[in-house]
């Protein structure tokens, strides 16, 4: 049996909504749900005001409707499994360390930013920042894994320094920023200047992309890192082809701005 | 009390007024803040400048200075200052998401505006925090070597000028720093030397380079300089369409200077993710500071963006994107990008707050719109609430932060107050909330 | 007790406590990965002389390994987890990753683990680089053919050394007959290895020996040649040939069914009795009764 809350009132400003996670709903009632702080704006709501609650809450959560306004659902989650049916809005799954978010729809900007573990898995879009780094700070994602159906926005993985993301789209512009390590698979286009300040980390795309004056093209070959890499991103639901699995890519080492530790992998057409 | 306010006027209360129709002042139209222009007010209170006054300083006095509107409105009907006041502050304790936009003010109108966005619960951001986050996203990740004016005057022997001619916004900026004279160190003008990159020389620059570069290339190029800088091989030829050899040129004579700086104005950057080639600039000087001196000079601080920027962060320790909303200070560049939020309508109120110019309000939907504006503003008769408020070095006292940022200079005003300082119409509309 | 016609003596093996370690080798086909995990398991016939014993286990389907290549198994076993450890390095380091297109991932879940990846990853001179994928790290060397992936760190865990077969024959080529029918029954138990050259060893040894420096010496008891001469010899006069099968295993429960079966495809025309060594049961921790698992017990 697991808590439900189902949109009943959609939010006109953003909704602030790290109460919906699975460990702080833990144990309580639906009624006992219904009366927990939610920021809508500049003052104080509760969940109940915009969320029809069935259940109870026993480790598993779902969310039905389209709350592509209520943001930071699963902020901070350590454990359990939330479910969205529809759409989830900004900082989903921000800053969290364990547990599985699944979203049916799409999601907003700044999905896992500053993630420590856990799983997040997006059928739809998501936007912008995913798995990044909030301003400011050196270090993003830490840990963890993102993986997205569709495509993602600007600055994907910026600043990342361990973790998994997986786009089986196309992902926008600046894809990798400042990454200091981990491994970014787009499986379609990368957009304008991926991995620029890279350090360490692989970039992966099976779609040719323009590359950086500052990397340096090295060789062709068949990386078998990557065979583990898309074999287990296969087992995690993401269509990845055989052609993608068994193919030659190239590779070019960069960026030269930084330590030219970090690689771009291009699946050769 | 008249309906224009007309009468009270009054600086941050820290010094007694003191009014100067003529005589020597200082200018509030740029962010070099320029102390040495001359004002002459007429009968009528139109402020004209000479002496060494620059066209945006003298386009910038007689704007504000002219005739215009001098009544508070409310819907575009006229009315009392009260009714206005008590107006703004029931639109503002509705909302449920506020915006106070715009900043074009001085310390003591920021402080005020940040007083009100606390007690209202609202987002803070600068009508140039597109232009100014270039900048600070860069120097938020990486970090900024930076310099002064008159460290730049008496040392700089090479300027690199960055996707600007300077001159279109700073105008006398080459004239105050190149200025022929005595330099501290024995440096001469006439062996200073510039390089502009991405654009043409503006005159009164030093001797001169250019190397054409589209600005959008600019990232590229200056990347690759960057590399080049640290002594990387790289295997392209060209960068930004810029041949590397002349990139490798290039970072062989600012290894050569003794005080080099790179200048930029991040409002010419305009192209996507020009915080990229800012910090590209910042990589590169880290490298050269091992050894040489070569510092950044981002000129900025027109409309009092750097002025919004200080007090906001000795406030609160942000920039600005700010939300008030929790009842703490919450930063996030990207959350509370105010132009974001208005496009998915996520702002349910404006307080757009344009005292030096006729900042452009953006399209704020059906969100009510208070403005606090000069006499020419343009959204006042359709603006939910209007209220004229002063100019600060021409009604009223006040300070702002020079583009250095290290120095910030007093304005006095230049004429008999038409106006009431936007601190004061702030404080009045935070009162007044209290008893909503 | 008597198998197909052949007595089997009530006796018991006597097997060892030791540590043992599995490895999945991959490569680009299978004759590289058997290449690789041929010279790994070459010269490690027993602790006495080889420090370590291994094998091969068994082939892995290309869509069982992690890599979606086809793979081979490699069992070694050692006195400790530490000795393990070393030996690990050593081969992989030397046998398998100087083969190539391999790729060497562990193959046994533990919470004891010894690094070997993690020290391999110096041959790289600094151009290594380590990649995290599903709470397993592997380190990525650059070599001449692209790179060679190997896992951080090994499990390993307690396991049986030493559990042994005697095959008494009248005549060499029926012994032989009889244990390599044996070692193709055994080697279809899952994880077992017959350390010995294809799995069987003609000189037994017993502890001790005349000499001072000499450790072990020859079986004189199971000797043939000796039976006239032996005070120890366990031989009847029809005896010709004496061949031993040992067994290293993960589970005292698959060394067990290995020496069941073995026992069971061993009893052949021409072999007299079946019987196991051991020492008095003083030495080792294991001992592994013959009639009880003939009779399923």
């Amino acid at each position: 049996m697991s808590l439900t809350l189902t949109l009943k009132n959609a939010p006109e400003v953003p909704l602030e909504a790290e109460a919906i996670s699975p460990e702080r709903l833990e144990g309580m009632s639906a009624s006992q749900a219904a009366g927990v702080a939610v920021l809508y704006g500049n003052r104080q709501a509760q969940l109940g005001d915009f969320f029809g609650i069935e259940g109870t809450g026993d480790g598993e959560l779902r969310v039905v409707g389209d709350c592509g306004r209520v943001k930071r659902i699963g902020a901070a989650m350590s454990r359990g499994r939330l479910l969205v049916e529809g759409h989830a809005g900004m900082h989903l799954g921000v800053g969290m360390s364990g547990g599985a978010i699944l979203v049916k729809g799409d999601a907003g900007d700044s999905v896992g930013m500053e993630m420590l573990g856990g799983l997040v898995v997006v059928e739809g879009n998501a936007g912008h920042l995913l798995g990044s780094t909030i301003r400011g700070g050196r270090v993003g994602m830490r840990g963890g894994e993102i993986i997205v159906h569709g495509s993602v926005g600007n600055e994907t993985g910026s600043g990342m320094r361990r973790g998994l993301i997986a786009v089986g789209g196309d992902a926008g512009d600046f894809t990798g920023v400042n990454m200091l390590a981990g491994t970014i698979v787009v499986l379609g286009h990368l957009g304008w200047r991926s991995g620029a300040g890279l350090k360490r980390g692989s970039i992966v795309s099976g779609r040719p992309a323009e590359i950086l004056p500052t990397f340096r093209y090295a060789c062709a070959y068949r990386p078998v890192m990557l065979r583990l890499v898309l074999a287990h991103l296969r087992q995690r639901g993401l269509p990845v082809s055989d052609a993608q699995l068994r193919g030659r890519y190239r590779r070019w080492s960069g960026d030269a701005v930084e330590t030219n530790r970090g690689e771009i992998l291009l699946l050769e057409q | 009390m008249s309906a224009s306010g007309r009468g009270i006027s009054s600086d941050d209360g820290e010094e007694p007024q003191r009014r100067r129709g003529e005589g020597v002042c200082t200018c509030p139209f740029c962010g070099l803040l320029c102390d040495d222009i001359t004002a002459e007010a007429s009968k009528l209170g139109v402020v004209a400048v000479s002496g060494r006054a620059c066209e945006l300083s003298r386009a910038g006095f007689s704007r504000q200075s002219a005739a215009g509107l001098d009544t508070p409105l409310i819907c575009g009907q006229p009315a009392v200052l009260e009714q206005a006041v008590a107006a703004a502050a029931g639109i503002l304790h509705r909302a449920g998401q506020p915006l106070i936009g715009g900043l074009g003010t001085d310390v003591a109108g920021m402080r005020a505006a940040l007083e009100l966005a606390d007690r209202c619960g609202a987002v803070v951001d600068h009508a140039n925090s597109s232009a100014k986050f270039r900048n600070l996203l860069a120097f938020q990740d990486r970090g900024a070597i930076t310099t002064t004016l008159s460290e730049v005057r008496n040392r700089t022997d090479l300027f690199v000028v960055i996707g600007t001619d300077v001159a279109s916004r700073f105008p006398r900026f080459f004239e105050r720093v190149c200025a022929p004279g005595e330099t501290l160190f024995d440096l001469r003008n006439a062996d200073r030397r510039a390089v502009f990159v991405g654009a043409e020389p503006s005159a009164g620059a030093p001797p001169s380079e250019t190397i054409p570069c589209a600005r959008q290339d600019l990232p590229d190029l200056l990347s690759a300089l960057a590399a080049s800088i640290a002594g990387a091989k790289l295997a392209a030829s060209h960068a930004g369409a810029v041949s590397m050899d002349r990139i490798r040129e290039l970072a062989a004579r600012m290894s050569a200077a003794r005080y080099g700086v790179v200048a930029w104005a991040a409002a010419d950057l305009d192209f996507p993710h020009a915080e990229l080639a800012v910090q590209a600039i910042m990589r590169l000087l880290i490298t050269l500071n091992r050894t040489t001196r070569f510092s950044a000079v981002p000129l900025g601080g027109n409309e009092a963006d750097l002025t919004a920027d200080a007090v906001l962060l000795w406030q609160v320790g942000f920039p600005f994107r700010t939300s008030f909303a929790s009842g703490a200070a919450n930063y996030d560049p990207y959350l509370f990008d105010s132009r974001r939020m208005l496009a998915r309508r996520e702002i349910d109120a404006v307080l757009w707050l344009s005292a030096l110019s006729d900042l452009p309000v953006p399209a704020t939907s059906d969100a009510p719109l208070i403005l606090l504006a000069g006499p020419t503003a343009e959204a006042a008769r359709r603006a939910d609430v209007f209220i004229p408020v002063g100019t600060p070095g021409l009604d009223h006292a006040g300070h702002m932060i020079r583009t250095d940022k290290v120095m910030s200079l007093r304005l006095a005003p230049t004429r008999r107050p038409q106006r009431a300082p936007a601190a004061q119409i702030l404080r009045s509309i935070s009162e007044a909330m209290k008893s909503c | 007790m008597q198998v197909n016609g052949v007595a089997v003596e009530d006796t018991f093996a006597e097997a060892f406590a030791m540590f043992g370690a599995r490895v999945l080798i991959t490569a680009d086909s299978e004759k590289w990965a058997m290449a690789a995990a041929r010279s790994m398991t070459g010269f490690a016939t027993s602790v006495i002389g080889c420090k370590c014993e291994a094998g091969i286990e068994r082939i892995v389907p290309a869509a069982q390994t992690p890599d979606g290549r086809p793979g081979v198994t490699v069992l070694l076993f050692a006195t400790s987890a530490e000795s393990a450890g070393k030996r690990l390095v050593e081969r992989v380091g030397q046998c398998v990753m100087t083969c190539p297109t391999t790729a060497c991932y562990n193959a046994l879940p533990s919470d004891t683990t010894v690094v070997v990846g993690g020290l391999l990853r110096y041959f790289g001179d600094g151009y290594q680089a380590a990649k995290l994928i599903d709470g397993r790290r592997f380190w990525r060397v650059p070599a001449m053919d692209g790179e060679f992936v190997v896992e951080e760190s090994f499990g390993v865990q307690a396991a049986i050394g030493g559990g042994n077969l005697l095959i008494l024959g009248e005549d060499t080529a029926p012994t032989l007959a009889a244990v390599e029918a044996a070692v193709d029954a055994m080697r279809e138990v899952q994880g077992v290895i017959l350390p010995f050259p294809d799995g069987v060893v003609r000189c037994g040894s017993k502890v001790g020996s005349r000499y001072k420096t000499v450790i072990a010496s020859t079986n004189d008891a199971y000797c043939p040649t000796l039976r006239a001469v032996s005070s120890a010899t366990r031989l009847t006069q029809e005896i010709g040939c004496v061949l031993e099968i040992v067994i290293d295993g993960l589970e005292l429960g698959q060394v067990e069914e290995a020496m069941r079966r073995g026992m069971k495809a061993a009893a052949r025309p021409g072999v007299r009795q079946i019987t196991a060594g051991n020492y008095g049961g003083n030495l080792g921790q294991y001992k592994i009764g013959l009639h009880a698992l003939m009779s399923g017990t």
